[in-house]
């Protein structure tokens, strides 16, 4: 037995890919309800779902699509158009396939009496396009559609079925153990081999459903060996097969007819099969065949003439002369070229690989990064013995790692897009919910980022839209007396920039209300007055826990949770938030992310025996102060006199408690730091160099310290702590 | 010997649920995720049956079949297509450029198992 648990994830994965594509087709179809290739993309999306749960038995999720399929074959096929309102409900099943998916991933179990309603409403959309194709003309074409596209279902064959059904059960010679003999008369296509099928594998497959009394090839057509290609097929075969189940009814007979018919499957259409109870021979044709033979106004030979000159619809209407078969041939070119181009379009060609072993890999780059430097430490401290080629070899090798580090870790990058498509469903629903009309423009969705970032990025991206929605853009009367569309505009756009991504959320609302923020400051105990604070000082205020400016609470935002918490998880990652906003004009939420926080730059100071190693992104400058300089400043503390500027002496040794070599500022070496527009100078002993670090963290057992982001190994093999700046800021000057 | 089967398909779970079920059936399987890539792996290889999705990108089920018909050494390979009850038009397209036989969708391994075994003999 296969244990389908073992390919959940896989299919987990995949599933969410197809709901995305699923969700993000939907809304494009609402704009562009023409696109037929984007409608491809989208059944075939919910068909993926449907066959790869199916197949692995989870049977819940393939029947539940299976109904979303149905009502998209319809769309498809024109019968049904895309509007709001079907878009409502096929957006809602999609949401019913990703949690029933979601309890895959989980091993949860998932309630399916809770898609029952949608269930009822999917029924209800489908019912609403058979008012559509109840009329003469259209039932007609589709009625044309299935003759020709299915001919074992052509009411010919069946009333055939019939009237042989009916003639056995009625024979008084059907035998006393009621296990009925037929006749088969299989003809195969003479073409049988080149399709791969073999004949005596079919016939050895009817011994599963009865016994062969008897066989007897027909050699009739076998031509003179002169002409004879043995890639072809001469024989046919007439074949008794005696039942090995009773047949009493005309249900049985149908039953084992249909068992026959599947044995045969693969080769009916192409093969000549007659099924024949052994006691009536010879009367496989349609009732009035029958009846005309019956009543002796024509022969058997004849009725069988007259059906092989039954012809194809395209047949028949070429010789009528209504269409030229140039013309049908032309069309059917059409018609496949579209499917061919439909697929080109549809899916990038990626590949799934496990994340353990991508970041295996880039821990493997990042030891070459390490035993790189080792290197060059080596070659250093060798001096005069490094050859110029041996100087040469090692530029080159540089290069060349590099190179694979740039690459591993561009392993790791994906498009934002993927997270960008969700916010068009958001923006819609909270739009409607709101009784505001606004658009999303999303640009950008090529960026990258780290996969470890873009997963983290979203939350705190809701929120942000969220926000422009509830407070920022207004309702459109209030928009139409500003003089402004009564539409309001979401930019969401990523771009890069130098070593960081920005990410900006971006609306024509009405902007920050600086006096609400002053007021709300004051009456919280935040601020005693507003003169002296600058616009950013204020505007950040609304970044601090339980600060929100919302008249009201309303189920979408104001809660006056979530603006801190966008800053922290933003911090988390490294990034940054800044807040643009003009009265009236619109605010934007820009988002600072670094490209990558695996590999880092880093300044490495040495304080006694300990070495660190400070981002060099937070670096400014290194100096060593005139003692003139060094101030201590009442109530202050210590300062450094930089150009004229004073700025914040922080004694590492104190921070750390290291015993350091060297204590004043004069004689060891001040590293200017900046964050946030903030600068502080660093206290070190000396400074040992600048080189590339790849940043681990500490480890679960040890418990965060505010000042530590992490630590990593030098090339020397030496272990380093790598400072953050932001933290040491906080820690030791209070911001 | 063991067989040797060739699944085609795009849909990483189909090919990975395919290839579970037959290895456990002591087949050996060859994967592709699309025509082109299956002809791209073939070289000669023996392969005893070959099992293909239809929809796929860059070559679809049906061109592949047609050009694996007409490559030296797999003319008469059995062709097996994965299809949907919906597909019905698909799969007279596949039988004619010379698929052997087709397995609906939604199959279970053990369907599946059946009908290799058919052709795989």
């Amino acid at each position: 037995m296969v244990d389908y648990k073992k390919l959940y994830s896989i299919f987990v994965d995949e599933a969410m890919e197809r709901i995305a594509e699923l969700e993000g087709g939907l809304l494009q179809i609402e704009k562009s309800p023409d696109d037929k290739e984007l409608l491809n993309t989208i059944f075939r999306a919910a068909h993926t779902i449907k066959g790869s749960s199916g197949s692995l038995g989870l049977k819940d999720i393939s029947a539940f699509t299976h109904h979303m399929e149905e009502i998209l074959d319809l769309v498809r096929q024109e019968k049904l158009s895309p509007d709001k309102e079907l878009i409502n409900v096929l957006l809602d099943a999609t949401d019913m396939i990703k949690e029933m998916v979601e309890s895959v991933a989980s091993e949860t179990t998932f309630e399916f009496s809770r898609c029952e309603d949608l269930l009822k409403r999917m029924e209800e959309m489908k019912t609403r396009q058979e008012h559509v194709i109840r009329t003469p003309e259209s039932l007609r074409l589709s009625g044309d559609l299935i003759a020709r596209s299915d001919v074992s279902r052509s009411p010919e064959r069946s009333e055939r079925d019939e009237a042989i059904l009916k003639d056995e059960i009625a024979s008084p010679s059907a035998r006393n153990d009621n296990k009925k003999e037929y006749r088969i008369i299989f003809v195969p296509d003479p073409n049988l081999f080149k399709r791969g099928i073999d004949p005596s594998v079919i016939i050895n497959d009817l011994k599963n459903i009865g016994e062969i009394v008897s066989i007897k090839a027909n050699t009739d057509a076998v031509p003179m060996l002169s002409e004879l290609n043995c890639e072809n097929l001469y024989l046919g075969w007439d074949i008794q097969l005696k039942a090995n189940k009773k047949i009493e009814t005309i249900k049985d007979a149908h039953e084992f007819i249909e068992k026959i018919k599947e044995v045969f499957e693969f080769v009916e259409d192409s093969s000549e099969i007659k099924i024949l109870p052994v006691t009536v021979p010879e009367k496989n044709m349609p009732l009035m065949g029958k009846m005309l033979v019956d009543e002796g106004i024509v022969k058997t030979e004849d009725v069988e003439e007259a059906l092989k000159a039954q012809k194809k619809l395209g047949e028949i209407l070429v010789e009528q002369g209504k269409v030229s078969s140039g013309e049908i041939e032309k069309v059917l070119e059409k018609q496949r070229n579209k499917k061919v181009e439909s697929f080109k379009n549809s899916i990038s060609s990626t590949i799934r690989v496990d994340l353990k072993k991508l970041d295996h890999l880039i821990n493997i780059v990042g030891e070459m990064v390490i035993v790189h430097s080792m290197f060059q430490q080596t070659l250093q401290s060798n001096g005069n013995s490094t050859s110029e080629k041996f100087d040469h070899l090692f530029s080159q090798l540089q290069r060349i790692g590099k190179d694979i580090q740039e690459s591993a870790m561009s392993l790791r990058m994906l498009p934002v897009g993927e997270v960008f498509q969700r916010f068009t469903r958001l923006v819609r629903e909270l739009s409607a919910s709101k009784n505001k009309n606004m658009e999303l423009i999303i640009t950008g969705e090529d960026t990258e980022l780290d996969k470890g970032v873009l997963e983290k990025i979203a939350d705190p991206l809701v929120h942000l839209i969220r926000n422009s929605i509830d407070h920022g853009i207004e309702t459109p009367e209030e928009r139409l007396s500003k003089g402004k569309p009564a539409n309001g505009t979401i930019n969401l756009s990523a771009y890069q920039m130098g070593d960081s991504v920005y990410i900006d959320v971006e609306d024509d609302g009405r902007g920050l209300n600086k006096e609400k923020i002053i007021e709300k400051a004051i009456s919280k105990g935040i601020i005693n007055s507003a003169p002296g604070l600058t616009d950013d000082h204020l505007y950040n205020f609304i970044f601090m826990p339980g600060f929100s400016t919302a008249e009201s609470v309303t189920d979408v935002s104001g809660r006056g949770v979530g603006m801190d918490v966008v800053k922290k998880n933003i911090e988390s990652l490294n990034g940054r938030v800044y807040i643009r906003t003009k009265q009236n004009e619109g605010t934007t939420m820009s988002i600072k992310l670094p490209l990558t926080f695996a590999i880092i730059d880093g300044l490495t100071v040495l304080i006694g025996e300990e070495v660190f190693v400070v981002p060099i992104t937070s670096v400014v400058e290194s100096l060593r102060p005139h003692r003139d300089d060094v101030k201590t400043l009442n109530e202050k503390g210590e300062a450094i006199n930089i150009r004229g500027e004073f700025i914040p002496l922080v004694r590492l040794y104190k921070e750390l408690r290291i015993k350091p070599w060297k204590k004043d500022p004069w004689e060891a070496i001040v590293v200017v730091a900046s964050h946030d527009g903030k600068k502080c100078c660093l206290l070190a002993d000396e400074l040992v160099g600048e080189q590339q670090v790849v940043l681990k963290n500490l480890g679960t057992a040890m418990p965060k310290i505010k000042g530590i982001s992490g630590g990593t190994i030098l090339g020397d093999g030496k272990v380093a702590l790598v400072l953050d700046v932001h933290g040491i800021m906080e820690k030791s000057l209070g911001y | 010997m063991g067989k040797t089967v060739l699944i085609v398909d795009d849909s990483a779970s189909m090919r990975q649920l395919v290839s579970f079920a037959l290895k456990d059936a002591g087949y050996e399987v060859v994967d592709a995720i699309n025509g082109k890539d299956a002809l791209s792996k073939l070289n000669g290889t023996r392969i005893d049956i070959v099992i293909t999705d239809l929809n796929m990108p860059e070559m679809d089920g049906i061109e592949f079949i047609k050009q694996l018909r007409n490559k030296n050494g797999y003319r008469f390979t059995p062709i097996v297509m994965l299809t949907t009850e919906s597909q019905e038009s698909r799969k007279q397209e596949g039988k004619q450029a010379g698929a052997s036989g087709w397995i609906v969708k939604p199959f279970t391994p053990e369907q599946l198992i059946d009908i290799v075994k058919k052709f795989a003999k």
